[in-house]
């Protein structure tokens, strides 16, 4: 896997730091030597796994894809890393991605660019690009990634791979450089949706680290994963069909979910009425509370300071102005204004209501369906440079997975039939909140009836 | 025409919690700079708060202990501005869903009972993870006198109830007030002007002063005062409006998202408020109504609880003593090391009938306690409680005073043996032996020494039997000089003065 990284690294750019050869054979050999002599092992012994680089890695660099971070090597490990560790997973390195997780091409990184292994003209999705470019180009085997608003999901997706957003509160968010923290959550990058299962079961579960973590026990994803979907009613919401949906990517969805139905699973019409208003609130949250998350990058007590200047407000100036770039830049004056006195109540505080008017339109649904399938972007993977001028454009390739995050709820994005034999298609399985094992058995029930996964990219 | 002024105040105690408000990192002033840090307190990226329940039980302490209603549900939210002590860029703060609501504390200022309304808004963050809790009152103080009154008794109660080490040198009692005047009660409040920056109690008594003096002259002058934040200055004496940049006008609040809404249960609050230290009114009362000290004795004991506790359990330890059979518990083992709002107190059980009127006892402890102790331990620059975990419990006070008592030594060999006694561990009964103490009450004995003294002061003698009568006390100076402090003082001047008058 180290000889793929070496070939195909210089064309995808998945990847911002690989680990010393040296260090990760000495790792592995250990394994192996502990599995020859019988001891136990963990279960992702010897696993090979990169970690998006906002997922904080001890003695390992942790830049979350900003010249801010250039430098910084944190003293600790995220709570998922350390799991990881403890299953036996090796850290192979750690993936691009867009500034702070804001982006949904990856071309906001501060660094390179990640590219799609699949058409290497094209971007990868984002913000965890990196992690869904590594795992589709065989660079590794799983992926940690985070998603505020899609950016497991949309990447996985244009990639052709499983990517998973958890239940709100079912992974730790400690040792996550955070975005939005009402709405981050770890998600799992693999190529199958056995991979997923036992990725997210070895990083779930309370943390005393972290508040917000569900006391709710994990179960078992794996032993119920081939149990089948049929009994299961998939729900299927107009709003999800209309406009701006791009009609190869709408009739993808419209097969998987027909394949859904000869598996066995019941088909039913829903309504999610406030979906229109998702993006919208979405955006105003989440820069709202990344204006305030990203204060702490002053220059002062770590990472990038800016040099030369004359006094601290000078310092803090200089230091944000060259320390950030243009997407963080624009995104923490949007939030900053939406929270600001005159102006609070009617972008942060609507916003807010819009939020649980979604999560509450979603509760109904989940009344009546086990699961909500759609789309998981209105296009597949868009060129290079293509929407780079466009930030209002980028953000609609949100406008499916948002909801997910506003709601706290579990969604995943499969890869499905693209039909023409083109680029991959997403398709997204949402569940109530902590049913990721319903959400499991309808993606793997689709996996098999569908025939994934598909090979890898030739590179 | 005089003015009647309004004064309101935000108190803001730092809490004694043992871990800072969102980690655990000492809590505690001083040590090196940066060593009572870890990532969570330094902000760093990724890292997350969790909330101390030890500051949220302070925290309800104080609602108890004013009257407040503690909310069942209390939330959190950001509060940005950039400060290089601040490194989130934002403070973690109670705005909207404070821990309590309501409560008052009554203050007496010459014989008038003013109740001064209260809300307890709480748990907040500063300077790095130190928790904070911020009092605020309504506007209800009409006077410098009750301002003082009112943050001397807030300060004492929030000390006995072990919320803050009360310590305004290091800071961890500092307040702001706002203070505005009318002419008459009736009137509606006149405009108000906030002072901050008042770390001590002079600090706010003269800013006050200022402020109200200034207002006044302002409104008689036929001014108007104009709403705006002041700083005092204690150096210039006066004070100066904020600059408009050191006042952020918009802290931008908003839910802390990474705490979520905590929820208060009702048992919990029965078990913290079943768990509440005494205040210092009851420790006072019992100190007078019990043990017969003068009310003078009874405050200065009770200006804080390690000298109080040291006082009581001294006395309660000559009792037991002088009273065999009396049933008074023994003293616990280490009682200063109970953290000072979990301490039990040792006065809970009323004295038995056997032990007689106490106030003798009583008087004698508070009298040591007041000068000797007092001043050795400004001397030294220690506190009670260091004195008695170094040499001096107030046991061993106890044994001093007993062997004082009986008349084995005299006060001013008791003053030696509890200086000798904080240097050294030997018994009290070994350091009267070392230093000679033991003192003289034979009747022949001192007789001897008496007569040797009018031997060798003729002169004095002669003239205090020709009516120089204040030249007894020097003669009773040279006895004691000669027996080195040992002669028992009454004996002593018994014999004398029979001799004098005698011959």
């Amino acid at each position: 896997m180290l000889d793929r990284i070496e070939t195909v690294e210089p064309k995808t750019r998945s990847l911002l730091y690989v680990r010393d050869r040296s260090e990760l054979l000495d790792e592995a050999s250990a394994i192996d030597a502990a599995r020859s002599s019988g001891d136990r092992v963990g279960l992702l012994a010897g696993v090979p796994v990169v970690i998006k680089d906002n997922i904080a890695t001890k003695g390992i660099p942790t830049t979350a894809g900003s010249r801010m971070l250039a430098r910084f090597v944190p003293p600790y490990d995220a709570t998922a890393v350390e799991r990881l560790k403890t299953a036996g997973a090796l850290i192979v390195g750690k993936a691009n991605m867009d500034e702070f997780a804001m982006g949904s091409s990856n071309e906001n990184s501060a660094f390179v660019a990640a590219r799609n292994p699949w058409d290497l003209t094209r971007v990868p999705g984002g913000s965890s690009g990196g992690s869904a470019a590594a795992v589709a180009a065989g660079e590794a085997v799983l992926s940690l990634g985070s998603d505020t608003g899609g950016s497991v999901r949309q990447p996985a997706g244009f990639c052709g791979v499983v990517g998973v957003k958890p239940t709100y509160g079912r992974v730790s968010r400690y040792g996550l450089i955070a975005f939005a923290s009402s709405l981050d959550q770890i998600g799992t990058v693999s190529r199958d949706v056995e991979g997923a299962a036992v990725l997210l079961g070895a990083v779930a579960g309370e943390d005393p680290r972290d508040s917000t973590t569900a006391a709710e026990p994990v179960p078992d994803y794996v032993s119920e994963l081939d149990h089948g979907c049929s009994g299961l009613t998939v729900g299927v919401p107009d709003e999800y069909f209309s406009e701006g949906l791009s009609p190869d990517v709408e009739s993808a969805v419209r097969r998987a979910i027909d394949v859904l139905a000869e598996a066995g699973a019941r088909v039913k019409a829903i309504s999610i009425p406030n979906a229109a208003h998702g993006i919208a609130a979405y955006y105003v949250v989440a820069n709202a509370e990344a204006s305030s998350n990203l204060a702490r990058y002053d220059g002062i007590e770590y990472g990038h300071r800016a040099c030369g200047s004359r006094d601290l407000f000078d310092t803090y100036c200089a230091t944000r102005s060259n320390g950030f770039g243009r997407e963080v830049k624009r995104r923490i004056m949007l939030g900053t204004y939406a929270l600001s006195a005159g102006y609070r109540d009617e972008w942060y505080l609507k916003a807010q209501k819009v939020r649980s008017l979604i999560a509450d339109d979603l509760s109904r649904a989940f009344e009546e369906v086990d699961a909500i399938v759609a789309p998981t972007s209105p296009t597949r993977a868009f060129g290079v440079g293509e929407l780079a001028d466009d930030p209002l454009e980028m953000y609609l390739a949100d406008v499916y997975t948002t909801h997910a995050n506003l709601a706290g709820i579990a969604a995943i994005s499969v890869p499905c039939d693209p039909g023409d034999g083109g680029l991959p298609v997403g398709f997204q399985i949402m569940v109530d909140k902590f049913q990721e094992v319903t959400m499991f058995r309808i993606a793997r029930a689709h996996e098999r009836a569908a025939g994934f996964p598909r090979g890898v990219p030739d590179l | 025409m005089s003015y009647i002024p309004a004064i309101g105040f935000e108190v803001h105690a730092q809490l004694a919690t043992r871990s800072k408000v969102f980690c655990d990192s000492a809590n505690e002033a001083g040590g090196e700079p940066n060593t009572r840090v870890c990532p969570v307190c330094l902000g760093m990226p990724g890292v997350l708060p969790v909330l101390n329940r030890e500051a949220v039980r302070l925290g309800m302490r104080v609602a108890l202990v004013l009257g407040a209603s503690i909310a069942d549900r209390m939330g959190f939210a950001r509060k940005s501005y950039f400060y290089p002590d601040l490194p989130k860029g934002y403070q973690i703060t109670q705005h909207e869903h404070p821990l309590a609501r309501g409560g008052h504390l009554d203050v007496d200022v010459e014989d008038a009972t003013r109740r001064v309304g209260t809300g307890a808004s709480l748990v907040d963050m500063n300077r790095c993870g130190v928790p904070l809790i911020e009092i605020v009152t309504l506007p209800d103080i009409q006077s410098v006198e009750e301002a003082d009154a009112f943050l001397t008794k807030l300060r004492r109660i929030l000390v006995f109830i072990g919320v803050t080490s009360g310590d305004m040198h290091e800071g961890s009692l500092r307040f702001d007030t706002n203070v505005s005047v009318r002419s008459r009660e009736a009137e509606p409040l006149g405009t108000a002007t906030e002072i901050k920056n008042l770390n001590s109690f002079r600090a706010v008594r003269k800013a006050l002063e200022h402020e109200i003096d200034r207002q006044t002259s302002l409104l008689r002058s036929g001014g108007e005062v104009r709403h705006e934040t002041l700083l005092w200055d204690a150096a210039e004496q006066h004070v100066t409006p904020m600059r408009s940049k050191e006042i952020a006008s918009d802290y931008r609040y908003f839910p802390e998202p990474d705490l979520g809404d905590i929820t208060i249960r009702s048992e919990w609050i029965e078990e913290v408020r079943a768990a509440l230290p005494e205040l210092p009114a009851e420790v006072r009362a019992r100190f007078v109504e019990r043990y017969g000290l003068p009310a003078y004795d009874a405050d200065v004991l009770t200006s804080d609880p390690d000298t109080a506790l040291y006082f009581e359990l001294a006395f309660l330890e000559l009792l037991r003593r002088l009273v065999p059979g009396a049933a008074i518990a023994p003293a616990p083992k280490e009682p200063f090391d109970v953290a000072v709002g979990d301490r039990r107190s040792p006065g809970e059980t009323p004295l038995p009938e056997s032990a007689g009127d106490p106030s003798d006892a009583a008087r004698k402890v508070s009298n040591w306690v007041m000068t000797v102790v007092g001043r050795y331990v400004n001397a030294k620059g220690i506190d009670v409680a260091t004195l008695s975990r170094q040499r001096v419990s107030p046991e061993r006070l106890a044994a001093i005073l007993l062997e004082e008592r009986s008349g084995a030594i005299s006060e001013a060999g008791a003053k030696k043996v509890f200086e000798a006694a904080a240097e050294s561990d030997e018994e009290i009964a070994f350091i009267i032996e070392r230093l000679n103490l033991t003192q003289v009450s034979g009747e022949e004995d001192l007789e001897g020494v008496v007569l040797d003294l009018i031997g060798r002061f003729p002169e004095e003698v002669a003239r205090y039997r020709a009516g120089e009568r204040k030249l007894f006390g020097y003669l009773m100076g040279q006895i004691m000089r000669a027996t080195q402090d040992r002669a028992n003082p009454r004996v002593a001047s018994e014999i004398l003065s029979r001799i004098l008058r005698s011959e």
